[in-house]
């Protein structure tokens, strides 16, 4: 009655946790060889149970003789499953084969005397004297279970955070039960000591304990929120089915004992029963539990795709952090997701996002703990694990650890997520509760932290956008302020000018009429000395009002104003009325003025008839100007492709360095500068401009000084 | 003579100018009214029927492009030839002076007032 007590509950759990491991995921080989060495060992447990419980021979002798099939593969399925758990090797098809020889052999010794020699049964039980292969069994589980445990040692001292503490267990577990194991039904068996094999299967129940508390607490294999509720309905199973058998057992003892065989294969059957029906059961009580808990399962890639739609799309921040929460909150069933970012002005994270409008807004600062945390290790902060490595008292970050917890329990945080974009910590994304109360699995956080980095990229480029649009207004604002006051400054000098001109020109025209209105007579006659000084007046007046009018030039050149009126005209007359209008001052002067035509010809040309009058004024007066005896001759040559009009004087001309110079703004040739000659310097450089403007040249030529000079001007034909 | 006695409004606010213009006007047998300031000028305009108005532009009260708008729109003065004689010079200001209807547009500092003369010859 003790054995099964014992047993059926030990080899309950164990069918069950094989069981679930191997359904969470059926391709990975560490969960396959983990069922694998689970159920060798319930396996054992199994034919122990027959061959503690019965009381005839013949079976007694053949169940303790099939109870060394299980054991057999405990150490290759062990030394199996730490290979793929630790990731450490790659071990080839073949490695894994030649693995399972021992196992093979002794599968093929177990019908003979070599296992077991013989069986005397006792009261509490059967007594076993081992044949050699108990031997041969021992060095094989020494050697296979030390190596696994090496294994495992090794990689304990290397690694940290959850792996290290799963170790633990796993070693300790396996350790002490396989110590157990060897110690009662090997080692004390050889020594002929056999009533403590009654406690063989304490061992099986500290590797199933202590591995089942490995997969709960540190997330072993990933099945802790499946085992949490599965081993609800598993207990249930398992209590009923204790319950019943002990129920069995009594009526048994009453009754007959062959029924101990009926009752134990009850147990079997109940087991597979239980194994079978889970699933079913388990979607029934799912459904149930999800209409309780508000938990609805969510597809891992559905979810990726429709965030990595939301990032694609959405370019601004704000909107883009609202459609990530909710995509997140509805898959994840999670209370609150808010998504923080670093706002560099007050060096704090600062929420953008918020799941619920009533929910505290909460910052980080910078300087936090768990930005530090966030930034340094790149991963996840699981308010849980952290939780647990404290109470592991990892010495060293534990007031730091302790920081960050009272920090996400402020805020009820569960889930800290780093947003981190070329090793900048820019945002924190934070998860409160899942609506169910579960945990977070391994595959919630593994799809968070690949979102996660996506994320951060995201964000980044809606930052870099959102800037690029910010700077785009700004600049656009500058420039429109810019052309503003521009415009304003272009106005009031176009009104000053304007202004100005007129007030000078007021008094200008003034004088002229009546200077000119005295030498015609209009007052009365003049002597010839008085006409002759109201002629210079009247000339040193002109002067100044063609001063007047080139600086009124010069401003409508410089802010590019000057606008051409083409027309066609004969210059050949415009010349001659230039000519006519200079003529006073050339008289003054005994020059005479002629102008080089051929007989009967039209000289036309398309061009500004105002601005081009202004070139031959400029040019012919500077000519009479700077000579003082002689002639000053105009001529016109006639192309087809240019019109040139050459201007030449037998003055003083110009100095071969002053050349270049004179149709430079306020230069005069140095020669003119020692001997003072009325001019302002403007006028070559306006006619300089007008013909530019003409798409025309003007160049100058002389023999040097007092040997006259030419100018010339040239007025492309289209 | 009195065939050709033509009236001459000269709207002007600088006295000197205007006594030039005037005197050379008389002297060239030609009747002239004078205006120192716009309002006048439409006034004298409207009275006397000119035959010709020479037109400053910068004038106190009402500026000469007013005044010629303002005249434009009356029905006896439509007709009248208005000559604008400014020393405003700019581009803009000639072209401005022109569309609103004046016959000639005169920058008076590059006329001796025989040569405006000559000009209001050959308008009437």
């Amino acid at each position: 009655m003790f054995v099964y007590l014992i047993y059926i509950p030990i080899l309950i759990i164990l069918i069950i946790l094989g069981f679930f491991v191997f359904i969470k995921n059926r391709k990975s080989p560490v969960n396959i060889s983990f069922s694998l060495f689970v159920l060798s060992i319930a396996f054992w447990v199994f034919a122990l149970i027959f061959a503690d419980g019965l009381k005839n021979y013949e079976q007694v002798f053949l169940w303790n003789q099939l109870a060394m099939i299980g054991p057999a593969f405990v150490p290759v399925t062990f030394l199996i499953f730490v290979i793929y758990y630790l990731k450490e090797y790659q071990p080839s098809i073949f490695t894994i084969l030649a693995l399972f020889i021992p196992a093979i052999i002794i599968l093929i010794f177990i019908p003979t005397k070599y296992n077991i020699k013989e069986i005397k049964i006792r009261d509490w039980g059967s007594e076993v004297v081992p044949g050699s292969l108990y031997l041969f069994f021992l060095g094989y589980i020494i050697i296979y279970m030390g190596c696994g445990l090496y294994l495992l040692a090794k990689k304990y001292f290397r690694v940290s955070g959850l792996t290290r503490m799963q170790i633990k267990y796993i070693f300790g577990g396996i350790f002490l039960g396989a110590s157990l194991g060897v110690c009662t039904n090997l080692i004390f068996l050889f020594c002929g000591i056999s009533n403590f094999s009654i406690l063989a299967p304490f061992s099986a129940l500290i590797m199933s304990v202590c591995i089942s508390y490995a997969i709960l607490k540190y997330q072993l294999m990933d099945i802790k929120v499946i085992i949490q509720k599965g081993l609800i309905y598993a207990m249930l199973f398992g209590l009923t089915f204790i319950f019943y058998s002990l129920i069995i057992r009594l009526l048994t003892e009453l009754l007959e004992n062959s029924v101990q065989f009926i009752s134990a294969m009850t147990v079997f059957i109940s087991s597979l029963f239980i194994v079978l029906t889970f699933k079913p059961m388990e979607r029934f009580f799912q459904k149930i539990t999800n209409r309780i808990f508000f938990k609805q399962e969510y597809d891992y890639s559905k979810t990726l795709s429709q965030l990595g739609e939301a990032l694609n799309e959405i370019v601004q921040v704000n909107a883009l952090v609202k459609q990530v929460v909710k995509t997140l909150s509805r898959s994840l069933q999670v209370r609150d997701i808010k998504v923080l970012l670093k706002n560099p002005k007050e060096k704090i994270y600062k929420v953008v996002g918020v799941n619920k409008k009533n929910n505290k807004i909460f910052e980080i600062s910078i300087k936090s703990e768990i930005a530090k945390y966030l930034l340094k290790n790149n991963v996840a902060i699981n308010r849980d694990w952290l939780q647990i490595k404290i109470e592991e008292n990892e010495k060293h970050n534990n007031k730091n650890y302790q920081e960050i917890i009272s920090k996400l329990d402020q805020y009820k945080v569960v889930l800290a997520l780093p947003l981190i974009f070329q090793k900048e910590l820019i945002g924190i994304m934070t998860l409160g509760k899942k609506l169910s109360g579960d945990p977070f699995s391994e595959k919630d956080i593994g799809l968070l932290s690949i979102f996660s980095n996506q994320l951060a990229v995201a964000i980044n480029n809606a930052w870099l956008f959102e800037n690029l649009e910010q700077k785009v207004k700004d600049r656009t604002k500058d420039l429109k302020r810019a052309y503003n006051e521009l415009s304003k400054i272009d106005k009031a000098k176009t009104e000053f000018i304007s202004v100005a001109s007129h007030q000078l020109r007021t008094p200008l025209t003034a004088i002229k009429g009546i200077l000119d209105m005295s030498r015609s007579g209009d007052f009365g006659e003049l002597n010839e000395l008085q006409s002759k000084y109201i002629s210079k007046a009247f000339e040193s007046n002109e002067r100044l009002i063609r001063l007047v009018n080139d600086l009124l030039n010069i401003s409508r050149i410089e802010m590019g104003r000057m606008k051409l009126k083409i027309e066609n005209f004969a210059i050949d007359s415009m010349i001659r009325s230039v000519m006519e209008e200079l003529s006073e001052h050339a008289r003054n002067k005994s020059l005479s003025l002629i102008l080089k035509t051929k007989a009967n010809k039209k000289y036309n040309v398309s061009a500004d008839p105002e601005q081009i009058r202004q070139v031959l004024v400029n040019l012919i007066d500077n000519a009479i100007k700077y000579t003082d005896r002689g002639k000053v001759v105009a001529k016109i040559i006639d192309s087809s492709d240019a019109l040139v009009v050459g201007i030449a004087d037998t003055g003083r001309g110009i100095g071969q360095q002053d050349l270049k110079y004179i149709f430079k703004k306020y230069t005069r040739a140095k020669y003119e500068t020692s001997r003072y000659i009325g001019g302002e310097g403007l006028g070559l450089y306006i006619v300089k401009k007008i013909l530019e403007a003409h798409n025309g040249e003007v160049w100058a030529e002389s023999a040097g000084i007092n040997k006259g000079a030419s100018f010339y001007f040239n007025l492309p034909r289209k | 003579m009195a065939k050709n006695q033509k009236r001459i409004l000269i709207v002007e606010d600088d006295e000197i100018l205007s006594d030039i213009y005037a005197v050379k006007l008389e002297l060239e047998g030609y009747e002239v009214i004078m205006a120192a300031e716009g309002r006048k000028g439409i006034e004298a305009a409207i009275s006397k029927q000119p035959d010709l108005i020479l037109l400053d532009i910068v004038l106190p009260k009402i500026n000469g492009f007013e005044v010629l708008k303002i005249l434009k729109k009356n029905k006896k003065m439509k007709t009248t030839p208005v000559v604008f004689l400014s020393n405003l010079g700019q581009d803009y200001e000639v072209k401005k002076g022109l569309e609103l209807g004046a016959v000639k547009y005169l920058v008076k500092s590059n006329y001796t007032p025989a040569q405006v003369i000559q000009i209001v010859k050959e308008i009437i």
